[in-house]
């Protein structure tokens, strides 16, 4: 018998949502009030830490001594899945300081709040008309596919510039890239390598004619490959994490934030007589949902203290922000959907430290150009099954709901 | 803290960026964009105002806490 796992004081990690579809394992309200850090088994019988505390998890990721890449010795990989297809991703996500930044500021020039102002009336209307089309086929619709997905796609197309040929293989691709519980290793491995091979086409094509600089991929073109700055091979993988952490995060979010008003109709009943609300409600869902839920993943490059407790040199770390969002020190009653909650922007959903979500205002502006306008527009929107026939996503590194069909 | 005219009383202070760190997140340019600016290049934090007015303070201090890298540090005066 394997006996490691079935020790209760090194318990195994990733762990399931056993108290509710919208709440994390039930086992991090215990890790949190037990201590800063919980020492936890994986699947390969390595050892990682998991810190759960709001404070702490803010510590950690501000610490200098600790590696996002999964070619540091001692990082620890979630699964099999994880283990067999992280190396592979080289962009910013697994990059530690000076190259990070040197990569991170090609792009964060993209994302300030001017050019957000600029994206505005484009992210509405595009709300508009896939509403208006929601309205035109006529009740019921899987809100996922006509809406929650459909948006973002349309934005990460706006912001990078060329559009997906076929947006069903960009979906397609992207879920099988994060499938973290995929017993079939090499599925993963095949759509990033024919993902990368597709904006491989994409970059050449921009390259061999770059326009003036009007659109992202031209910019990167003529500012950073053409200078030398970036290579080809850069800039695919660069491209590639843009087109799905783009779209995806961003998709699940607003699945799951119409679900959280759709299960609470009296903070719904709120937003729709306090619009003034709406940018709260955000942060709200944005915290109750944490939709990157076994993140942060990270290794010790020094030994380091935190909250008085020890990470040696070597050490896997998960600091887990869908923990962070629910300690009770910091949020009242965490377990609650509120949207006056007072303190809702103080989650750490869009992580903490070097790699805080670069695409976080892009989210934030598709967010409430949803909010602002579907309960206004589709008063009676409801669910169309049963809550309990609803089928998450358990399984994907981004969380969310599969299909949410609804009425109204 | 009330000054005696009932006006909330706030220290003297100055502010101080460790630009290295700067992740261009652009929530100090949303707390107080009166003091803090984005780079349009790169989204690397521009300090307006080096010394502000001490009824910036909670502003101030709120950048310093949403920064998600540490750049801002909130310095009281002596």
């Amino acid at each position: 018998m394997n006996t490691p796992n079935t020790d209760v004081s090194e318990p195994k990690f990733p762990l399931a949502r056993t108290a509710g579809k919208l709440d994390p394992p039930p086992e991090y309200s215990q890790f949190r009030a037990e201590g800063p850090l919980k020492r936890v088994t994986l699947w390969n019988g390595k050892k990682a830490w998991l810190v759960t505390r709001r404070h702490d998890v803010r510590e950690f990721m501000l610490n200098p001594n600790i590696s996002a890449d999964p070619e540091t010795e001692g990082y620890p990989a979630l699964t099999p899945a994880r283990a067999a297809t992280v190396k592979s991703y080289k962009t910013i996500l697994t990059m530690d300081p000076p190259g990070h930044t040197k990569f991170r500021r090609m792009l964060t020039g993209e994302f300030t709040a001017q050019r957000m102002e600029e994206l505005r009336p484009r992210v509405e209307k595009l709300v508009d008309e896939l509403i208006d089309k929601m309205i035109e086929k006529g009740p019921p619709c899987d809100i996922v596919e006509s809406l929650a997905l459909s948006l973002p796609i349309s934005v990460v197309t706006l912001l990078i510039g060329v559009p997906f040929e076929d947006d069903s293989k960009l979906i397609k691709w992207s879920a099988d890239q994060r499938d973290v519980l995929a017993e079939d290793l090499e599925v993963g491995r095949r759509a990033h390598a024919e993902m990368l091979a597709y904006v491989d086409g994409i970059v050449a094509r921009t390259e061999a004619n770059p326009g003036k600089g009007d659109n992202m991929l031209e910019r990167l073109v003529l500012e950073q490959i053409q200078p030398g700055h970036l290579t080809r091979q850069e800039a695919v993988h660069m491209i590639n994490l843009l087109y799905f952490a783009g779209h995806e995060t961003t998709a699940n979010q607003i699945g799951l934030g119409i679900l959280d008003f759709l299960q609470n109709p009296e903070q719904r009943a709120k937003l729709q007589a306090n619009p003034t609300l709406l940018r709260n409600a955000i942060e709200e869902m944005l915290r109750y949902n944490s939709i990157t839920h076994f993140s942060s993943s990270r290794v010790a490059t020094s030994d380091i203290v935190i909250g008085g407790q020890k990470i040696r040199a070597g050490e896997g770390v998960f600091a887990l922000l869908s923990a962070a969002n629910r300690d009770p020190t910091v949020f009242a009653d965490p377990d609650k959907f509120d949207i006056e909650r007072s303190n809702a922007k103080d989650h750490l959903t869009f992580s903490f430290g070097v790699h805080h979500c670069l695409g976080q205002p892009v989210a934030r502006l598709e967010l409430r150009a949803v909010f602002e306008r579907l309960f206004k527009r589709l008063p009676n929107l409801r669910l169309a099954v049963p809550f309990e026939e609803l089928q998450f996503k358990e399984n994907m590194f981004v969380y969310g709901v599969n299909k949410l069909p609804v009425t109204w | 803290m009330q000054s005696e005219d009932g006006a909330a009383k706030h220290p003297e202070f100055h502010i101080k960026l460790h630009h290295d760190r700067c992740v261009g997140a652009g929530h100090c340019a949303a707390c107080a964009p009166d003091l803090f600016a984005q780079n349009p290049r790169d989204g690397v934090v521009i300090l307006l105002s080096p010394n502000p007015p001490s009824n910036r303070y909670p502003a101030v201090r709120e950048a310093e806490a949403q920064c998600p890298s540490g750049t801002i540090e909130v310095v009281l005066n002596p």
